[in-house]
């Protein structure tokens, strides 16, 4: 977040004499490519959005049906299995089979997991190319649009002006924002859960042995996600600010997580504790009146 | 004393239509009880701090889960009670259904006890009319009280045994024997089936 931060120029005051005030003919021209560029940008935000949701349900019925795979072979050896106690292997060969089905979800979980990251990503790039500026061209009475800045006393905004009727670029920078933020500590609850669900059913396969840590690439890329949002830089991923890292991850007793935790983990997975969806449904409600616009 | 009897019909059919939705509701209404009881049934298991497992170093989860869950559920009792009211629809509606049945009858010359209980063929005599949609009106009050009076014994506290046997009763609707509500549309719609 501390590269948003960075990255958006306080809003010029009108006192101040060192910020240059757009001239009124300049405007003109600013306005309707801002105005185009908005509305890109926030159908950008909506479809990240929703893309983000459908990959969190489906990461969510996988990791029930990883739940649900991993308890089924716990409990084999003392599962009563009727007239099929005498067939031979029997339990080896469903416990294999589970074990099969286990793996197929963990992959799933994962692709489900890479999928929200990426949509996340999308996200927080939509929500940092709200400022529009002036390209600087050689020789040319017409004066060009783009998303980067070439000139640093042009600091996008159009001078803190409203967009379209009452809102500044400033202000549609923070509604983002308050957006991202909500994505952005429900993935990292995510992310904790994917890991969690991974190692635990990874402990007890036959094959694996280590377990993962908060500090491990989940998939590969993962931490380059990060680095192009700014959520992720150096090395290490560390632990979100908040979170007490005396509880620490790596350091989980070895004992596997009983039925009721699994239970928990499976809820908070479906609560979207962080989401708060009437918040959400009303920024994007706000924003297309504003921009004339449907969202939603 | 036919022509009668058939207005008779024509309308008791109208109510038999809405008694049809009543199936429909029960199904939505045995869903979202479900979904209700899926949250209490869980929520013993969300306030034991020792559940959270790793989930403990994130400040504030138990909480904002706890929270979210028990906002789940008021919102399942809201559409819940919205059901109900359909119920209470249904209800009133047969209620009306017998007022105006009553009507027909009543608003013409005084009938006889033999006119009330004169067969034509196989249709039905008044009286079978009136005394049928009359069973079925109190039938359906009283399975709609009964619901209502579970429902409002829901909370997040009820224990499982509790919620199972409301469930039961939900599903049973001791109020509406199902034999006797067909038994008195064979009597009433005898011509039909034919």
């Amino acid at each position: 977040m501390e590269a948003a931060a960075e990255s958006t120029p306080t809003r010029p005051s009108h006192a101040s004499p060192t910020s240059l005030s757009p001239s009124p003919a300049s405007l003109r021209q600013w306005r309707p490519a801002a105005q185009r560029n908005l509305r890109n940008q926030w159908s950008r935000l909506l479809a990240a959005k929703a893309r983000w949701l459908a990959a969190s349900g489906d990461g969510r019925s996988h990791a029930s049906a990883l739940v649900n795979a991993h308890l089924s072979r716990r409990y084999m050896p003392g599962m009563d299995l009727g007239v099929l106690k005498d067939m031979p292997g029997i339990r080896e060969k469903a416990s294999d089979k589970l074990a099969r089905r286990e793996e197929q979800c963990r992959r799933m979980l994962l692709s489900a997991y890479k999928e929200m990251v990426l949509a996340m990503a999308d996200l927080v790039k939509a929500s940092r190319s709200m400022r529009c500026f002036s390209k600087v061209a050689l020789n040319s009475p017409l004066i060009r649009f783009t998303e980067r800045q070439d000139d640093m006393n042009d600091s996008g905004d159009g001078g803190g002006i409203p967009v379209f009727k009452w809102f500044s670029i400033l202000e549609f920078e923070n509604l983002a924002q308050e957006l991202v933020e909500m994505f952005v500590s429900e993935l990292q609850l995510k992310r904790l859960l994917v890991l969690e669900l991974l190692s635990v059913t990874l402990k007890e396969g036959v094959e694996h042995d280590e377990s993962l840590e908060w500090s491990d690439e989940l998939f590969d890329g993962e931490f380059n996600e990060f680095q192009s949002i700014g959520l992720h830089s150096g090395d290490s991923y560390p632990l979100p600010k908040n979170w007490s890292a005396d509880v620490s991850l790596a350091g989980q007793p070895s004992q596997t997580p009983s039925h009721e935790v699994l239970q928990v983990y499976l809820t908070s997975w479906l609560a979207n504790a962080n989401i708060k969806t009437s918040r959400i449904d009303e920024i994007f409600e706000l924003v297309g009146e504003e921009m004339q616009i449907k969202l939603s | 004393m036919e022509a009668l009897v058939r207005r008779l019909q024509q309308r008791l059919r109208k109510a038999r239509d809405e008694m049809d939705r009543w199936d429909d509701l029960n199904s939505r209404l045995l869903s979202q009880f479900g979904n209700a009881s899926a949250i209490i049934a869980r929520l013993p298991v969300l306030i034991e701090v020792k559940n959270y497992g790793a989930l403990s170093c994130v400040p504030g989860i138990r909480e904002d889960l706890l929270g979210k869950q028990m906002e789940s559920l008021e919102l399942i009792l809201v559409s819940i009670r919205e059901t109900l009211e359909e119920f209470n629809g249904i209800a009133k509606s047969l209620n009306k259904a017998l007022r105006d049945t009553n009507q027909m009858v009543r608003g013409g010359s005084a009938l006889t006890a033999k006119q009330m209980q004169l067969q034509v063929g196989i249709l039905p005599t008044i009286s079978d009319c009136l005394d049928g949609l009359q069973t079925l009106c109190e039938m359906h009050q009283a399975e709609y009280a009964l619901k209502s009076s579970v429902i409002s014994l829901v909370t997040w506290t009820s224990s499982s045994s509790d919620i199972a046997m409301m469930r039961q009763l939900l599903v049973d609707q001791p109020n509406i024997p199902k034999d006797e509500v067909q038994s008195i549309f064979d009597i009433i719609f005898a011509d039909e089936i034919c």
